[in-house]
Order: structure tokens, then sequence, then C-alpha cells
């Protein structure tokens, strides 16, 4: 495999997952979808069922009128709409987790007309500050588990949950790797592929997935140095499938150096430190949280000032979509917070999956000037 | 059929107003009487804070208040301009404009100083904000910034969504989360907990619910005594002051004097031809027009899902806060759509109703998205027509009342069909 055979492989996966369903299925392999991060995969992994990623690609809303209004975000909106055109029909089951209200809609609304289907949703508390929620936590994934059980018709093994929690760990480190290496060649390692990359590993069997990552990631000399020309931009937001803000970047000489997306770095922040139903629950827990989950009223702003400092980002946009009320609760105070600390910021608003007009080349080029 | 004429017909209007001025008035003064403040969201567990002699006060109210005095545009403006988008809540973006600016309908101008507003407009600064997330999620996002705006402790309830039911998993994290928020509770104020106390005001809560879900199923009757407007109207107490006497007293009265209505056969409107159901909060803005476009047709609003969610509580006296966690955890809009449908379905069939009306609110996306599915789903189980309109509690500036009322005229013809050859 040479370099260009991973960039090939995580584009194609990244952008249409579904050829990569259909294969497992033809080796007899369960797949389940999974609309959130906060699914345990490591638990479903162990039973044997590959875990997919839903991301709604669907470029026109129709179908999905009849069930979602016009002032519902478009992740929820196009995964409706695909799930109604048959995109996914292959999959074994859909699983959620909780998280804002319009997910939480969703998973009645898919429940109520796909009767047939496979549906569990994991109940994660809303809170994840302390033991309480942490009990209430544990007690829910393992309600969770058990109907994966009925499912699967065997118990959970230890010894397999250990084996994919390894497997997890190592796509983690390796992703982590990825994004240190891309500072470091930021030619060879377009930004893009950092998104790409981590939209294959939510599609693909993480030890498959882990092969790609480490034959890629060998071909590069980790002693090199980070570039220093290139200025650094963060991502902030909740799930994207954007690619063009990437390669905006990239054109006006400037790189997304890191990110706080559902798609980026939290999904693979924080390792599981021990292989068992109780340690993946604290992993979950204490992950970089999304914006509908509450730590204490400046987690988050911690967390990216954090990240702004140890990455030296010289500008962060807020990579929003559109009707998505946990992240627009958060941005004027985070953007207070990260101004505050003289980094730029700025505010893209759009609808997933939709092409963007001349507009976003603007805005990109206007940002990647003042930063400069 | 007789007619009634609201204000003189209904004397305890006069007590609500009273109620409700007094009660945000002795808020406003509460630091003359050292009381402390907790803001607290609607469906928030208020009796550990009533038995402590702790103020609450509702956001959600005041943003019901702003919204009827047509105040929404230019608060949430001032939101908008602080970078909150125009897509969230509005009870929040008035909530934080209201804030910001010092400007709100509670602006106390007391006599004795001369009728200058000394205090400036708006709610009392909170000592303490307690947030259940049993409405919403927005509750959760929108107390964070308020807790950061205001700089006080937050104390946190969360109720998880009843996706499968009530399961033993959820009664128990929300029992834990009671008896820590007491904790909390004496440690942001320094006021002790008694259990004594708390059960003597959860009774006096039952209580006031009791006679709240009495006083709506008064419109069973036909033709029925008020319509949803009036209920929208007297749903104030329950929500800011359930807990105390003074409520269970008013309800009493408003129940015995509805009744005396039905049983006179006395309608709001001149004649009761069509009954209608509403989901949904109200259209604050609109309330005068929409009940008089709604009247004109002889349709009455009978009930609706939003003031029948405070219907419900059940704290029992040997299992205070178990029972309390279970009454909390298991609220309206916490409840799977499979729930709302046959709470809706029910409702039509109790309130003998003829079709009804979704209000589909772009601010609450909890309680409107489901909608399209529970309003084909309701029809079907009980073959009455629906009408969904899109509006906003508080914020006109998407509203057409040529479009409303063309969309309400031609449901009318619907039912009026439906009458004829039924
Ligand atoms: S977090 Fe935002 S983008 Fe994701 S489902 Fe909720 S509203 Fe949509
Ligand atoms: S989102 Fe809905 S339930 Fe929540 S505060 Fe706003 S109006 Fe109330």
């Amino acid at each position: 495999m040479d370099r260009a055979d991973y960039i090939k492989f995580v584009e194609s996966v990244s952008r249409n997952p579904v050829e990569q369903i259909n294969s497992y299925k033809r080796q007899e392999r369960p797949v389940f979808g999974y609309t959130c991060s906060y699914v345990p995969e490591e638990l479903i992994d162990a039973m044997g069922i590959i875990p997919v990623r839903m991301l709604g690609r669907a470029q026109t809303i129709q179908s999905a009128e009849r069930h979602f209004q016009s002032y519902c975000c478009s992740q929820v909106r196009s995964l409706m709409e695909e799930f109604i055109d048959g995109v996914y029909s292959s999959l074994d089951g859909l699983l959620f987790a909780h998280t804002c209200d319009t997910m939480q809609q969703f998973h009645d609304i898919y429940k109520k007309n796909f009767p047939k289907a496979f549906v569990k949703n994991i109940n994660f508390p809303s809170r994840l500050d302390g033991e309480i929620p942490y009990n209430y936590a544990l007690a829910e994934t393992k309600r969770f588990l058990k109907s994966v059980e009925e499912f699967t018709g065997r118990p959970l093994s230890s010894d397999s949950l250990k084996e994919s929690v390894t497997a997890y760990n190592k796509n983690r480190t390796l992703l982590e790797k990825l994004y240190g290496l891309h500072l470091k060649y930021p030619v060879d390692i377009p930004s893009r592929l950092l998104l790409q990359s981590v939209i294959m590993s939510q599609c693909v069997d993480k030890r498959e997935a882990n092969k790609w990552l480490e034959q890629f990631l060998s071909s590069f000399d980790e002693k090199a140095p980070e570039d220093s020309k290139r200025k650094r931009i963060m991502l902030v937001g909740s799930v994207n499938i954007n690619e063009e803000v990437y390669d905006l970047a990239d054109e006006f000489g400037a790189m997304i150096a890191d990110d706080d997306l559902c798609t980026g770095r939290r999904y693979f922040s924080t390792q599981v430190s021990e292989p068992t139903v109780e340690g993946v629950t604290r992993r979950y827990l204490s992950r970089p949280h999304c914006a509908a989950k509450h730590r204490d009223v400046h987690s988050r702003e911690r967390w990216l000032l954090e990240l702004i400092e140890k990455r030296s980002i010289d500008g962060v946009i807020f990579l929003y979509l559109k009707f998505c009320d946990p992240h627009c609760f958060d941005y004027p105070d985070l953007r207070k917070a990260i101004e505050g600390k003289k980094v730029p910021t700025q505010l893209i608003e759009m609808e997933q999956s939709v092409a963007q007009s001349g507009q976003l080349r603007t805005k990109l080029q206007a940002f990647v000037e003042m930063i400069s | 059929m007789e007619q009634y004429n609201q204000l003189s017909e209904i004397s305890s209007n006069e007590r609500l107003r009273k109620l409700m001025v007094g009660y945000y008035m002795k808020a406003k003064f509460s630091w003359l009487t050292r009381k402390k403040i907790a803001w607290i969201t609607s469906g928030g567990p208020v009796e550990p804070l009533i038995s402590m002699g702790i103020t609450p006060i509702y956001p959600e109210n005041h943003g019901a208040m702003i919204g009827a005095r047509k105040m929404g545009p230019e608060l949430s403006d001032a939101a908008e301009d602080l970078g909150y988008s125009r897509d969230l809540c509005s009870y929040f973006r008035c909530d934080v404009g209201s804030a910001v600016l010092k400007k709100s309908p509670i602006d106390i101008r007391p006599k004795f100083l001369g009728g200058r507003a000394v205090f400036g407009g708006g709610l009392p600064k909170p000592d303490l904000l307690v947030c259940c997330n049993n409405i919403c999620g927005t509750v959760l996002k929108w107390y964070e910034v308020q807790a950061r705006f205001f700089n006080v402790p937050l104390i946190i309830v969360d109720t998880p969504y009843n996706y499968d039911g009530e399961t033993t998993e959820i009664i128990e994290y929300v029992t834990a989360q009671f008896g820590e928020m007491i904790t909390q509770i004496e440690k942001a104020t320094g006021k002790r907990f008694s259990e004594k106390e708390f059960i003597r005001v959860g009774e006096l809560s039952d209580e006031a619910v009791n006679l709240w879900n009495e006083v709506l199923s008064i419109c069973e009757n036909v033709p029925a005594p008020m319509t949803c407007f009036d209920a929208f109207m007297y749903l104030a107490p329950i929500v800011t002051l359930r807990g105390t006497q003074e409520v269970v007293d008013y309800y009493k009265q408003l129940k015995v004097e509805l009744q005396s209505l039905a049983d006179r056969k006395i309608s709001p409107v001149p004649e009761e031809k069509f009954r209608l159901v509403w989901d949904n909060l109200p259209i604050w803005f609109k309330m005068r027009r929409l009940s008089k476009t709604l009247a004109n047709y002889g349709a009455v609003l009978v009930a609706d899902t939003y003031t029948n969610a405070w219907a419900d509580n059940d704290i029992s006296v040997e299992k205070p806060i178990e029972s309390m966690a279970r009454v909390y955890a298991t609220a309206y809009l916490n409840r799977n759509t499979e729930t709302k449908i046959k709470n809706m379905v029910n409702l039509m069939n109790r309130f003998k109703a003829d079709g009804f009306l979704i209000h589909s609110n772009r601010s609450c996306k909890p309680y409107s998205f489901g909608q399209l599915d529970i309003k084909d789903e309701v029809s079907r189980r009980t073959g009455k027509p629906a009408l969904m309109i899109e509006a906003d509690m508080c914020d006109p500036r998407a509203y057409s009342d040529e479009q409303i009322a063309t969309r309400i005229q031609a449901f009318i013809e619907t039912l009026k069909e439906r009458k004829a050859t039924a």
C-alpha cells in the first residue's frame, strides 16, 4: 500500500460507507448504524457487531419533510431522508444515545416509522459530573448491553471486550498521531485527511482501520519538525462532513490544525483505561464533551482554551449546522473567552450536505488574511 | 346559549391578578425580607425550595408575560446582538434580553416612591439556579448561560427522557439527585431542610394540582364554560406558586365559579359549534386575535396538552423524595412520543373534540418535532381532522395574520362538511 491507496480508501469510505457496509454483509457480519458518538462502540464491537456512524448525506430533503419541520438541523433531516430512501436498509439495527432534543425526537420518530427495525437507545446522562451520574450511566450501560445481548443471543465475554478495547484504544492513538504528523507534513497530509480518517475509523472495523492508518503513518518521520509557516485554524462544532472548509484553509496557505468536532477530536480523545464495562462507561463520561452535556459551566471553555494553547492555534472557526441548539447556546460565551485570549474567531453556519456557494470561499479567505 | 363576559362573571380573575402581582412584588422586595431567590425551570422540583422559605422565580412564566406584552422582538434583538441565534428558544432570548436591558413587563413602580421605577425592570437577581431538564435540553444550556452571567451556583436535576418508559435506572438516578440537591440548596442558601415541612408543602402542591385538573376537566361540559385561552392565563399560579395555600384557595374559588357557568350552560362564545384540542404552547402575542377568530366560527379550544402538563402529580407521604423523583422524572414533555399520542387521543375523546390544532412552535423543538407524526396518528386513531400552524410562542417576526386566518377558515370548512355529512 502506498500513500495514494490510503487517500483513495479514506475518501471513498468517508464519502459513502454503504459499499463498506455491504461488503460486511456479504461476509455475513452484522452491522449496526449509530447516530451519536456517545454510543459505547467497544461493547457493540465486542459482541461481534460492526458499528457504523450515521451521518446524513442526502442532498435534498423531500420525504423527510413529512416528519421534520424546516427548523430542524440538517444532520437529522438528511439522515431521515436517507433512511426513508432505503440507503441504509442493509443495516441490522440502529443505535441512538441521548444527546440533544432533536436527536431525542429523532429516535421516537424513527422507531415509529420503522416499527420492524431493531432500535435501541442508550439513555446516557446529561450530567457528567461526579459519582451520581456515573452510577446511573453504568446502570444504563448495563441495561443497554442486555438489549444487545438479546439480539446476539449470547452474553458479552470479557476476553472479547479486552480485545475490542485494545483495538479501539489503538485507533485513538493512531488518530492522535495523524493529527500530530499533519502539523509536520501539511502538504503530504492535507487537512481534509483528518476529517476523512476519523469518519473512516467510525465506519470500518477497527482492526482494518488501524491497519490502514498504521501503514500510512509509518511512511512519515515522526521526528520531523512542525511546519511553522502555515497559520493554524481550529474548528469547533457538532458534526461535520464538509471537506471544502479543510481544502480552502489549505488553499489559502493555512491549515486546519485541530478541532473540537464529533467527527474529529471529540471522537478519539480519551482512552479506556480498564477493559471492563465500568472502564468503558468512565471513558464516555470523561472524554471531551459535546455541547449537549454538562460537566460544569466552564468545562468546554477550559478545554478549548487548553487545546488552543497546546496547538498554538491562530484562529477558531465555529462551524455550526443551522438549528443546532446546543452549540448555538455556547457560542457567545466561548467566542468571548477565546477572543479574550487574542485569538480571532469566525462563525460559519451551514446545512449538512448542501454545496456551499462562493460565500464560504470568501469567508475563509478573509479569515485567513485576518489571522496572517 | 348564553355568553359570558369573562371579566364580570369570574371574580377570581381579580384574585389571579392580585396573586401574581403580589408574588412578583414580594420577589422584587426580597432584599427587604432577606429571602433568597432561586430561579427554576417550569417543570422543576419547587417543593423543597418553598419548604425552605426560598422564593422560586420562573423565567419561563416571565417569558410568557413578555410575549403577551409583545416585548418579544425588542428583548430578543438584545440577545441576538450578543450572538445568540434567532433559532434558539424565544423564552431564553427574552430572558437574556431582559437581564441585559433590565426591561420587562415586571417594572414595579411603588406609589409611595412617587411611581418611579426604582429597581429597574425584570426579574430579581437569583441567588441560586435550579434546572430540571424534564421539559427540554434547552433549559440546561439556558441555565448554564445564566449561571455564568450572574455567577451563582447552578443545581441540575437531570431527568432522562422516558424513551422506554419509566425505568428503575431513571427513578434511582433522579432520587439520588434529589438528596444531593437538598444538600446543595442548604449550602447555597444557609437554610435547613425539614422533611416535615417538605411533606406539608408537597401535600399542598398535590392538592393544587388535583384542583387544577378538576378546573380543566370542567371543559368536558358541553358547552365548555371557558376556552384554553382562559386556561393559559389561569395556569400561572400552578406553575409559579404550587405548594402554597393561596394557590389552593384560588383554584377552589375558580372551580366553583366555572362549575356554576357550566351548570347554567353559559359559554364564552355565542354558539359552540366546534370543539377543538390544542397542542403545544400558546402563541402569547396572538391570544386575543386567535381567540376572536375562532370564536367567530363558534370554535372553542376545550383542552390542550400544555396546561394539562401540570395536572399530574402525586407526592406520597410515605416516600416523599422517591415519589417526588417519580413525578418529576415522568413529566409530560419527558414522556416519549407514543405516550404523547395516547394522551392526545385521550384528550380528544374525553373532551368530545371535533378536531385539533397543532402549534408547530419554532422555539420548542422537543415539543414540536414529532408533531407531524402525532398529527397523522391521532387523526387516524380518532378519525378527526387536524390543522398545523407554524409560529413561535413569543416571536411574532415570522407570523402572518392573513396566512393563519386563511388556513383556519379552510379548516373550519372541513369541520363543517364533516358535521354536515355525519
Ligand atoms: S447536536 Fe446539533 S447537529 Fe447534532 S443532532 Fe443535535 S441539533 Fe443536530
Ligand atoms: S425549548 Fe420548549 S420546553 Fe424548553 S424552555 Fe423553550 S419553550 Fe420551554
